[in-house]
């Protein structure tokens, strides 16, 4: 894992806004890359099967042993939400890691809800690496394996695909439409919406769309959290369509006690961090303090005590390249290993000032 | 291979990239659950990880889209603030939780009540950016 500085591109904002990156100019940073041996990559696309596995035992374990609680969930209509869910397919997510290429990768967070950072790690990049670098790889083959998943749902026939209109960065909207396109490949009927204007017919006791149409199955890139607990949650009902987008299992995973239930079933794996959900226990020399449903970085803290409702994790500074601090986002499409996109922070933790730098594989 | 790529980026409504000429890569490994093959006659290649295509459809064009609409900004288009009996209050109403107001999507208004809507909207969002 190598670090290298290059001239960005004399064009590079208007191709890469193009290739649907609509949010790039304080963002996507091509003045560097990161450079991988396939073996690297292939080492690291182990940890990832392997830590979906882990997670998905770590689910069943939930549901069985009842460990809602320790989510921060107590409502009984969710869990059932959860449990009736387990067995439906997923599409995405994307694990956080902490990597530098000599120490063993360590997760840091599962995105498992509503991942996004998706178009720059499946379009953009693979266009920087096939204009700059044709020769090389890129651990990448998101795009394939997208559209793959969707022709492995042959009962869905229309998607709907929503997003928020709060988010005027134009991120969830560009990654909801980017993953349309690719059930649209896939030979699916979609429609993208805001999900403010999913409706509610009372009489007939369905969802429907902006023109009235029945919602059968939708991708909302809205989490799960949110989704149950609005007005609309109350008719989010289990084995009732429409058929959801991640599947409301996931909120066992996108939620940071999964960290310490992790660590409870694998404590000592090599590529898990210590975590605990009733304080930092032994940790207290170093430790981070993550809310349980915290997004993009928001309400980290590092070696101070939070309230109820965080998860403490042993804290490994993210790697230092010359000031500048990767994490590895690994993403997996239905279960599987499927590529690789790399944020950078100046420091110590990668909110929503981070950038995206490419990577490719070389030797 | 390379030129064809470039003459199809020129496109702007279809930003479409042919597959390559050349058959997909061979794994160098033994077939895996991602798909690659394996093939005992041929010399061992490199395996490929990065899709051998990627089609944006009308994604690219988007953004401008978006720009030009303010599809984000825009939440307020085509919906109005009544109360229970869907006649028209003031839109801050629909603010205060306590008010029993909501919003009304759609419809027209007659005599200051809204009528020709579809179904009851507004019940989800109003928390943010959805994505992590």
């Amino acid at each position: 894992m190598r670090r290298h500085t290059i001239a960005a591109r004399p064009d590079w904002l208007s191709k890469v806004e193009s290739q649907g990156l609509a949010y790039a100019r304080s963002y996507w940073d091509e003045t560097a890359y990161y450079e991988f041996s396939l073996q690297e990559v292939e080492a690291l696309e182990e940890v990832v099967a392997e830590l979906h596995a882990m997670c998905l035992e770590a689910v069943d374990h939930v549901i069985a042993a009842d460990r809602f609680a320790d989510y921060g969930i107590t409502d009984e209509r969710v869990k059932r939400l959860i449990v009736a869910s387990r067995d439906e397919p997923e599409l995405y997510g994307r694990f956080d890691l902490r990597h530098d290429g000599s120490s063993h990768a360590r997760l840091l967070e599962y995105n498992a809800d509503t991942p996004t950072s998706l178009v720059e790690a499946a379009s953009a990049q693979w266009f920087w690496l096939e204009e700059l670098f044709p020769a090389d790889d890129q651990w990448n083959s998101l795009h394939e394996r997208l559209v793959a998943a969707w022709r492995k749902r042959p009962l869905l026939d229309r998607v709907h695909f929503a997003y928020t209109v709060d988010d005027t960065s134009g991120e969830d909207f560009m990654t909801t439409a980017y993953l349309a396109e690719t059930a649209s490949q896939a030979g699916l009927r979609t429609h993208v919406m805001p999900i403010e204007a999913i409706g509610w017919d009372g009489l007939g006791g369905r969802f429907v769309d902006d023109t009235d149409t029945t919602i059968d199955a939708v991708f909302k890139l809205y989490p799960w959290e949110w989704l149950v607990s609005d007005r609309f949650g109350a008719h989010v009902k289990p084995g009732h369509a429409p058929v959801w987008i991640e599947p409301a299992w996931k909120m066992l995973l996108s939620n940071k006690a999964l960290l310490a239930i992790l660590w409870e079933l694998f404590r000592g794996h090599p590529n898990l961090l210590p975590a605990y959900l009733d304080g930092p226990r032994e940790l207290v020399s170093g430790y981070v303090a993550k809310p349980l449903l915290g997004r993009e970085g928001a309400g980290i803290r590092i070696n101070e005590l939070a309230g109820p409702g965080h998860c403490y994790q042993a804290f490994h500074p993210l790697p230092d390249f010359g000031g500048n601090r990767p994490v590895i986002g690994a993403w997996t499409v239905c279960g599987e290993p499927a590529g690789m996109g790399i944020r950078e922070s100046e420091g110590l933790i990668t909110d929503l000032g981070a950038r995206f730098v490419p990577h490719l594989i070389r030797g | 291979m390379s030129r064809s790529r470039t003459r199809s980026r020129s496109h702007n409504r279809k930003r479409a990239l042919p597959p390559p000429a050349q058959p997909a890569p061979v794994a160098e490994r033994p077939a895996r659950s991602d798909g690659a093959a394996t093939n005992d006659s041929a010399p061992p290649r490199k395996r490929r990880l990065r899709s051998s295509y990627v089609i944006l459809g009308s994604v690219g064009t988007l953004f401008v889209g978006l720009c030009v609409y303010g599809v984000f900004r825009d939440r307020d288009r085509d919906r109005t603030c009544v109360d229970a009996n869907n006649y028209v209050v003031a839109d801050r109403e629909c603010e205060r939780v306590s008010s029993g107001a909501r919003w009304y999507y759609g419809g027209s208004n007659h005599g200051g009540r809204m009528s020709g809507g579809s179904f009851e909207r507004g019940g989800f969002g109003g928390h943010g950016g959805g994505g992590s």
